[in-house]
């Protein structure tokens, strides 16, 4: 693809129009896999190419920007598309000038398994085999669906200012959907999970959580209204912290929207009892899923925190809105990383007052821009007296920005995806909705 | 490269036919997409030009098992090469499979060529001239009310153009999407807010306008979601707005009644047909024919021609959206609802246009009925549960009105949770209007395609957190 990318860039470099320009490419390969319960139902091998170009055009203090993208059959043939962009270019020279960042050093990143990318079918039916043979000896329950992506991609960035850089990364993503049954009930428990490589996978693990989850459904009901501690697990913890990436963002703040000032605290309210947020923007981690060595402008990734024991003190930046700010890119966001509390996990269950442990939610997703949340949930303990009964229906609200302020995190760590954090984060007083 | 060109077509039902002659059925579907999306912020402006999502996608099936293999690369001498692989891979042989005679049964249609009909080509219209426009649109918005700190126009006009063929069928498609989102943030007293118009369809540039009214109803909005609080849980009468109402239609029994779903044993509707399942007001449709509409097609990723499905007729579950595949299990009918987000992605059975059908009442009556109760409007998610029947539905505004009157307090966000049957069941009024807004659906949280959601206002009871 190189050859493709220098030929383009060449073109770029000998229009007069184009100021400044970037070109990614990315390749990719992937196989993918689907059952309707043990039975294979489909598979897919997907082998695709692309260079997306952007250009710029400088016009004294302001710029246009435009950006077109080409698959292989019109690699040869970039010329029209070059052309085009320069019209719409010229057309929008009102935006703000950036400059593209220029060469720099990447760090070697390990992000591609030999075993996803040299064995991609291998690995995928090896992974069939043994969740079909685990799903097989269920009790009163079924694999309802097993969804596999297995992918690698080679990426590829060149622009104007020397900047050049290329990795591999392996990616397989597993979905899964496990029954339950008694008499004529039947319930479910979904699950998704990202790794880098085969040895990550422990499905069996999987398909025996979310038939235990399923299981727990079939007798869950309604959990009491009112307000009462709430602890949040694992899976939806990533989503928690996204307003906090959103609001200590370059973009946010030049859209004159962001909630948090610099050296001040990030919670709406004077934090007593809760544990302070540590929140890290850290994208050289090999095993996560939002690892670069680079990011999509050719920044160099690096470990930034944003926000420090729950005051907020310094904003991550792309090239574009680190410029308008005259502040150095640290590059996009990459794995969320949150530093861990005092309290081991049990102790955090194990509050004298009545607590709600949500395990599923429909699907929690706090607004990024407001913070607020009300979300339903799927799947819940509720402790009263010491006795525990699953529920399942009705929400919990709230905003992330007040009620992190008594939030209490775990010791316990938790990694997957994207996230490395405490494994559970209590809050002491949350609004439920529900019988 | 043209993919409804002659030339292409008949290469790829030459690579079809190669397959087929290797397995019980075989198919190509070629997809291009092509978009220009302009975007202006109260800073900057972009444009991009896009290929996106465009390639090929090549099929064996033996009613059991599929075998796909998709490329992006579609010269002639490359789909011809990729063929050779795919070929040298397959497990489905003609011998292998439940059914081996799969795919004789299915409609010949023969060839046939459909494109949308716009009132204005959006390639018609200068890009100085939309450029003008949308800086018009953008400096109305800033100027709505002092909170008003950022704004964002974002443009998009698409052409999707598609070929299917297989042995009995030889279709070409070309889909006109163009969408305009106007959005406004607000920042006050520490609380940033924002909410939205949208307008889209497939249609041309003639969906570009906004009425006073509609930028007067974004401006009110702003104010309220800035002075809103979060509602005391609790049931309470409801009225949707249009769009409210186009997601319930698609998360109750939308996704509710994708029939892959029945295959797999996770979706109650399958053992709920023919029986009542909402209030006998209820119509509720699934219609990819529907003139204008964002999920609008002439024919499917698999080549089934579109058409209306009547899901819930007067309160009673009557049929499944489905695919080739699970139809073709389930021994039903395939609806043309089978789907892919993209060449690089499986079909599904999934949804086009999901709508409740209008009745009779007015928004006034429908209120004055109520009493008292919450008005939702701007909704900003929902997510299906075709198994345990439960919904989760958010709105960014819920407004209180009381003896049909708004009382001038306003909640946000709002969700609508609950047990489907129990919610479809407490509609006791629907609305004299109709509209439809345009919508990205997942299936579970990937496979993002384009849909269309809609109704009248409705009437109901449930309960809001």
């Amino acid at each position: 693809m190189w050859n493709h990318i220098e030929r383009i860039a060449e073109e770029l470099e000998s229009s007069k129009d184009i100021s400044q320009w970037a070109i990614r490419g990315a390749h990719t390969r992937e196989h993918q896999f689907f059952s309707t319960g043990t039975k294979a139902e489909e598979f897919r091998t997907v082998d695709s190419r692309i260079i997306s170009v952007e250009i710029f055009h400088i016009h004294g203090k302001v710029q246009g920007i435009s950006s077109f993208s080409l698959q292989p059959h019109e690699w040869e043939e970039s010329r029209p598309h070059i052309e085009r962009a320069c019209d719409y270019a010229k057309k929008l020279h009102s935006n703000r000038l950036y400059i593209l960042p220029s060469q720099q050093k990447y760090r070697k990143l390990s992000l591609c398994s030999s075993d996803l990318k040299e064995n991609s079918r291998a690995v995928v039916d090896s992974i069939w085999g043994r969740a079909s043979k685990k799903a097989a000896k269920f009790k009163n329950g079924k694999l309802s669906t097993l969804e596999l992506f297995n992918t690698y991609r080679e990426r590829y960035f060149l622009n104007s200012r020397g900047c050049r850089g290329y990795y591999e990364e392996s990616q397989l993503f597993l979905d899964c959907v496990v029954t339950a049954h008694s008499g004529s009930v039947e319930t479910e428990s979904h699950g998704e999970y990202t790794f880098r490589s085969a040895d990550q996978v422990k499905v069996e693990d999987y398909l025996e959580q979310h038939l235990r989850r399923a299981k727990d459904k079939i007798h869950a009901g309604l959990p009491p209204s009112g307000v009462c501690a709430v602890v949040l697990s694992r899976e939806p913890l990533p989503a928690l912290f996204e307003p906090f990436v959103y609001h200590s963002s370059g973009k946010a703040f030049d859209m004159g929207i962001s909630v948090f000032r610099k050296d001040t605290p990030v919670c709406r309210r004077e934090q007593k009892d809760g544990t302070p947020l540590t929140l890290t923007s850290d994208p050289l981690l090999e095993k996560a899923s939002q690892s670069f060595p680079f990011d999509r402008d050719g920044v160099s990734a690096k470990r930034v925190t944003v926000i420090n024991k729950g005051v907020f003190t310094r904003m991550w930046a792309t090239a574009e809105y680190a410029d308008y700010s005259r502040v150095t890119p640290t590059g996009e966001f990459g794995n969320y990383v949150v530093d861990c509390g005092r309290h081991s996990l049990q102790h955090l269950l194990s509050s004298p007052e009545k607590t709600l442990h949500i395990a599923e939610f429909s699907h929690f997703r706090p607004d990024p821009a407001t913070g607020d949340f009300v979300d339903e949930i799927r799947l819940g303990y509720f402790t009263d007296k010491g006795k525990v009964k699953p529920v399942k229906g009705g929400s919990i609200s709230g905003n992330v920005f007040e009620c992190l302020c008594d939030a209490r995190f775990s010791s316990n760590i938790h990694s997957s995806g994207k996230y490395r954090g405490p494994s559970a984060v209590l809050f002491p007083q949350l609004t439920v909705s529900g019988a | 490269m043209m993919i409804r060109s002659r030339e292409f077509r008949d290469t790829l039902k030459n690579l079809a036919g190669d397959i087929a002659a290797r397995t019980p059925y075989g198919s190509a579907l070629a997809m291009s997409k092509k978009s220009l999306t302009i975007s202006i912020d109260s800073k900057n402006r972009s444009i991009e030009e896009k290929t996106f999502g465009s390639g090929v996608v090549f099929r064996a099936f033996d009613g059991s098992l599929c075998e796909e293999y998709s490329t992006n690369d579609i010269s002639i001498n490359s789909l011809k090469e990729s063929v050779r692989s795919f070929l040298s891979t397959l497990s489905i042989s003609r011998s292998c499979g439940d059914m081996p005679t799969f795919g004789r049964d299915l409609p010949s249609l023969g060839t046939a060529d459909f494109e949308t009909p716009v009132m204005l080509d959006p390639r018609d219209i200068p890009l100085d001239q939309k450029v003008d426009t949308f800086e018009e649109l953008k400096e109305v918005l800033l100027s709505l009310d002092d909170a008003v700190k950022d704004v964002r126009v974002s443009y998009s006009e698409s052409r999707e153009t598609s070929t299917f063929v297989d042995g009995k069928s030889d279709l070409s498609q070309e889909i006109i999407r163009t969408e305009i989102a106007l959005v406004a943030y607000a920042n006050a007293r520490g609380k940033t807010v924002y909410d939205y118009l949208i307008h889209g369809g497939t249609a041309g540039y003639e969906i570009i306008s906004f009425s006073a009214e509609d930028l007067e109803r974004l401006k009110v909005n702003l104010k309220s979601l800035l002075s809103a609080r979060f509602i005391e849980p609790g049931t309470y009468p409801i009225i949707t707005s249009p769009s409210t109402t186009g997601i319930i239609a698609h998360e109750s029994f939308g996704h509710g009644v994708e029939t892959d779903l029945f295959l797999k044993r996770n979706a109650k509707a399958k053992f709920y047909m023919d029986k009542e399942i909402a209030s006998p007001l209820v119509v509720m449709k699934d219609d990819p024919s529907l003139p204008g509409g964002y999920g609008t097609y002439f024919f499917d990723d698999e080549g089934i021609i579109s058409r209306p499905t009547k899901i819930i007729d007067d309160g009673i579950l009557r049929c499944g959206l489905s695919d080739l595949y699970s139809a073709r299990a389930l021994g039903v009918p395939a609806t043309g609802n089978g789907r892919r987000e993209s060449y690089a992605r499986k079909t599904y059975a999934r949804m086009s246009n999901t709508f409740i059908e209008p009745q009779k009442a007015t928004l006034e009556e429908l209120m004055s009925s109520a009493g008292s109760g919450i008005y939702l409007e701007s909704p900003s998610g929902g997510i299906e549960d075709p198994q345990g029947w439960g919904i989760q539905i958010t709105v960014k505004l819920g407004r209180e009105f009381k003896k049909g009157k708004f009382t001038g307090k306003a909640f946000s966000p709002v969700a609508i949770t609950g047990y489907v049957p129990d919610l479809l069941k407490s509609i006791s009024g629907i609305g004299n209007d109709f509209s439809m807004s345009s919508g990205h659906c997942g299936k579970g949280y990937k496979e993002m395609i384009k849909v269309g959601i809609g109704g009248p206002h409705i009437l109901a009871r449930c309960r809001l957190g």
